[in-house]
């Protein structure tokens, strides 16, 4: 090998930086197509040059590693060169040098041109993102995913240095990269650790007192906009923002106070507003009214004025009605049609909403477009405006687009709130109850329970709960200048831990499981938290960086959550005690591990002057990772993961395993029981079988379970198909369709036309969508393990 | 079913809890119920923090207060505000 004396005293007496030699050189070297798409002579000093630059180490030590580069070039005769194949080269000699950290940060990170040929014919195969559709620019994601994913696994700290807002600097000697392929943790979205913050819920009254200026750089690329003044503008603002943000983050992206914030917008619906229109319209000095104005009174002038003005305010409000349509409309086409986000995907957006204003809003004066405050409204003044918009919008939602078809975007959060538990909210509520019991569509947010003293209670994403927990916090809610958010979920894998400690006394499982959590997954989040300062600070997200209506930056990393995820408690159960979750006695064990979790998320929460939360993991990807990684690692615990090989998975979340045969009733209430831990949020699902349930008894049913169980977040889960050849669309009939496996599933047809470009469409984690073209196979087969419940109602 | 205990949740430097302990303590004394004391600030036994999640029932905020039945299951009557004797009273016979 390239150590023996014989190579050293070659590569000793090769001429490398004599320029008189060059062209002995270039007589045994061809000439290197470069990277800057040139073709230039063999130049030595170049990868000389370059070793010291990238890697830092001492100039003699990179001419020792172009020597052996050198020497191989000229001993294997090769006729054609690239400084990609140089470079290449480099690697495996300082790999044989020892020098491993110099080759990571020398290496060249990119793809097989076998692999790229595939990404290109058939991009979806090469991911496990169910959001993702087939467009060019999704090849484009796929393609930089993987690179970025690279570049993450060779960039993630060995050793770690970070200063906190405790005023403390905090160090860490770990090897993130290594505990997340041994799968010891799910590091998620790894493709964006270096360059994007994660998910965030929004004021829309930031952008209705702002303007709007998606580049963040004051219109300097794009157009900049006044803040809106018709209700049709403001949907469109509320839609350019989310896609904005959805190009600076890595998860979703959501609106809170959306009734509130378009309460404005509907003053039109109101009698006084309409008279008040009327009577300016007609006598205006405008010269076009004054026509109508002569006209008017011209054609009628045996007609009293006032009986003028009540026609006129009439057709407005006719118009009025028909706008606030057209915006409802608007909304879900506008959310599932713009291919424009994260490689061509539509944004991932939810809004929150409700049939009323909130309570904390009642009294409030209204803030308008450009920030002034209305001196002549409340929020409170507009109750029945937002109850008809709520309508407007769920009859919307139920019609479906042209063809009937679902509306997966915007995520619907509906609000379950105390003051809208009246007969005057029973309609409104009531048609959320039918867009349920036909789709699935809505999730409820509950503040019925425990969680009613809460304020400022928003959700995004797939299982985040946000609140205004202070003085300030709840003062920038009411003013429409929160901003809430997570940098990072980063979830501990405890089957890992279970699958390590099998067979031990429990505390070895905890003692393990703190391990990961103290020396993996804070400094992975902390890691984060700084990589965001870092590109605040560079300015690499100019929206980072613009000002709120109060003045503080759109982003503010200290205040932004950092998450703790939650996976495969329901394994880690079975494993640890020998009792399945939904026994007592491992019901008991899962609710210390949360209960652990959280008190270690409180203690570093103290110590670093962060917010660090426990959540729910969404999990479409990691649930089928984690359990791969476990099945081959640990070959012993295999009959305790769910599926069946190659398609293996853990079970979201502490969620009861999706085929526990229980009963409904008594899964809600023990999931529910984690709710309070889950400070970051946790989604509860209800599987329905192909039963159209009565909405009047659905919406009774819903009220049960915000009421007598501390479920936060929930929703019920509807299998739908949809043809694209025929364009029709149905429940899923499990008595005419059964499905053995995954590659079954596959062959689903059209039950109208025979079609096989029939689609299933379910929810695979938090959101809906296609099944046979996205999900990854293990969470197809979760999706056929899934017991789906009757309701009886 | 009878009723076998009140629980009074407090926690130091919470402004309602006195008044709220001495509402519960005199209504108890008139309908014959035993009320426990349970301060959030130290640790809640586990087999009882199990319970009350069991139960379906979170201390979010103090004082609250919990009904134990006599075959253990358990029904919040307040959480984290002030009733008055009447009304505790009216809670606990669960009177609409």
């Amino acid at each position: 090998m390239s150590n023996s004396s014989h190579s050293s005293r070659k590569e000793e007496e090769l001429p490398f930086e004599s320029q008189s030699n060059g062209d002995f050189i270039h007589s045994l070297i061809p000439p290197v197509r470069t990277s800057k798409g040139m073709i230039e002579d063999f130049d030595v000093s170049k990868i000389i040059q370059s070793l010291v630059k990238e890697t830092g180490i001492e100039k003699e030590k990179a001419a020792q590693v172009a020597k052996r580069v050198v020497q191989r070039i000229i001993s294997s005769n090769i006729q054609w060169l690239s400084s990609p194949m140089i470079r290449e080269m480099a690697c495996s000699v300082l790999a044989e040098m020892g020098m491993i950290e110099e080759r990571k940060l020398y290496t060249r990170i990119g793809v097989p041109m076998y692999d790229l040929n595939e990404m290109i014919v058939n991009p979806l195969k090469h991911t496990w993102n169910a959001n993702l559709q087939i467009n060019p620019e999704t090849i484009a994601k796929i393609v930089y995913d993987r690179v970025m994913t690279e570049h993450t696994y060779l960039t993630l700290p060995g050793d770690l240095e970070v200063e906190v807002p405790s005023g403390k600097t905090l160090r860490f000697k770990t090897n993130l990269a290594d505990a997340h392929l041994m799968g010891d943790y799910y590091h998620k979205d790894r493709e964006y650790t270096s360059i994007r913050d994660y998910c965030a819920s929004w004021d829309p009254r930031l952008f209705m007192v702002l303007g709007l200026e998606p580049d963040g750089l004051q219109g300097a690329h794009s157009s900049s906009a006044n803040p809106a003044k018709h209700l049709i503008v403001f949907t469109n603002h509320a839609a350019i923002w989310l896609a904005s943000w959805q190009s600076n983050m890595a998860g979703g992206q959501g609106f809170h106070n959306w009734m509130e914030s378009i309460a404005w917008y509907l003053r039109g619906s109101k009698q006084e507003e309409l008279t008040r229109a009327a009577q300016s319209l007609v006598s205006s000095m405008n010269p076009t009214n004054l026509n109508i104005n002569d006209a008017l009174y011209a054609k009628f002038s045996q007609v009293p004025k006032q009986i003028i003005d009540s026609i006129v305010a009439h057709t407005m409000k006719s118009f009025h009605e028909r706008e606030v349509e057209q915006a409802s409309q608007h909304t879900p086409f506008i959310a599932t049609q713009q291919y424009v986000a994260r490689g061509g995907q539509v944004p991932f957006t939810s809004i929150d909403i409700g049939p009323g204003i909130k309570k904390e809003f009642m009294n409030e004066p209204l803030i308008m477009p450009g920030g002034k405050i209305s001196e002549r409204y409340v929020y409170g003044d507009f109750v029945e405006e937002i109850k008809k918009y709520f309508i407007t919008l769920m009859k919307t939602m139920y019609n479906g687009d042209r063809y009937g078809k679902l509306f997966n975007y915007p995520k619907i959060n509906i609000e379950l709130r105390e003051e809208w538990m009246k007969p005057e909210f029973e309609e409104a509520y009531l048609w959320a109850a039918k867009l349920t019991a036909k789709y699935g569509l809505p999730y409820f947010v509950n503040y019925l329970n425990w969680r009613r003293t809460i304020i400022g209670g928003c959700v995004s994403c797939c299982s985040h709960t946000w609140a205004a927990d202070t003085p300030e916090q709840k003062e920038e809610y009411i003013t429409g200048n929160a901003v809430y958010g997570a940098i990072q979920m980063d979830t501990p894998n405890p089957v890992a831990s279970a699958a390590r400690t099998h067979g031990q006394d429990e505390s070895k499982f905890f003692e393990d499981f703190t391990q990961i959590i103290n020396n993996v997954i804070i400094p992975s989040l902390l890691n984060r938290y700084k990589i965001i300062n870092r590109i605040k600070k560079l300015g690499l997200a100019p929206l980072y960086n613009v000002k709120r209506p109060n003045g503080r930056d759109m982003i503010v990393p200290e205040e932004r959550k950092l998450l703790i995820g939650t996976i495969g408690f329901a394994e880690m159960t079975e494993m640890v005690v020998g009792y399945p979750l939904w026994h007592e006695e491992g019901l008991k064990f899962a609710l210390k591990v949360i209960k652990h979790m959280q008190s270690l998320a409180d203690e570093w929460s103290e110590e670093t002057g962060l917010s660090i939360q426990v959540t729910r993991t969404p999990a479409e990807s990691a649930a089928g990772r984690l359990a791969k990684i476990m099945y081959e690692r640990y070959p012993e615990i295999r009959p305790f993961l769910r599926g069946s090989y190659p398609n293996v998975y853990l079970t979201n979340s502490v969620h009861q395993p999706v085929d526990a045969d229980i009963p409904l009733s008594e899964r809600i209430k023990k999931e529910a029981m984690f709710a309070p831990s889950l400070g970051g949020g946790f989604l509860q699902h209800i599987f329905l079988d192909d039963a159209y349930p009565d909405p009047e008894a659905l919406w009774k049913f819903i009220q049960k379970i915000a009421r007598n169980t501390l479920t936060a977040y929930f929703d019920f889960t509807v299998d739908m198909w949809n043809c694209s050849d025929c364009h029709s669309q149905g429940r899923m009939d499990w008595k005419q369709n059964q499905f053995d496996s995954v590659e079954e599933l596959l062959k689903f047809k059209c039950p109208k036309c025979g079609s096989p470009n029939a689609e299933i469409l379910s929810r695979i984690t938090g959101y809906l969508q296609g099944l046979k073209g996205t999900w990854n196979d293990p969470k197809k087969q979760e999706f056929l393990e899934r017991r789906r419940y009757n309701l009886n109602i | 079913m009878g009723v076998k205990t009140l629980l009074v949740f407090t926690q130091k430097n919470c402004p309602h809890c006195p008044a709220m302990k001495e509402i519960v303590f005199e209504v108890g004394r008139k309908l014959s119920i035993p009320v426990n004391l349970v301060d959030i600030s130290d640790n809640l036994p586990e087999q009882l923090e199990f319970d009350l999640l069991q139960n379906q029932i979170c201390i979010s905020s103090t004082p609250s207060v919990i009904l134990v039945n006599e075959d253990d299951s358990m029904r919040e009557l307040v959480l984290g505000e002030i009733v008055y004797n009447e009304e505790l009273e009216r809670l606990i016979l669960n009177k609409e």
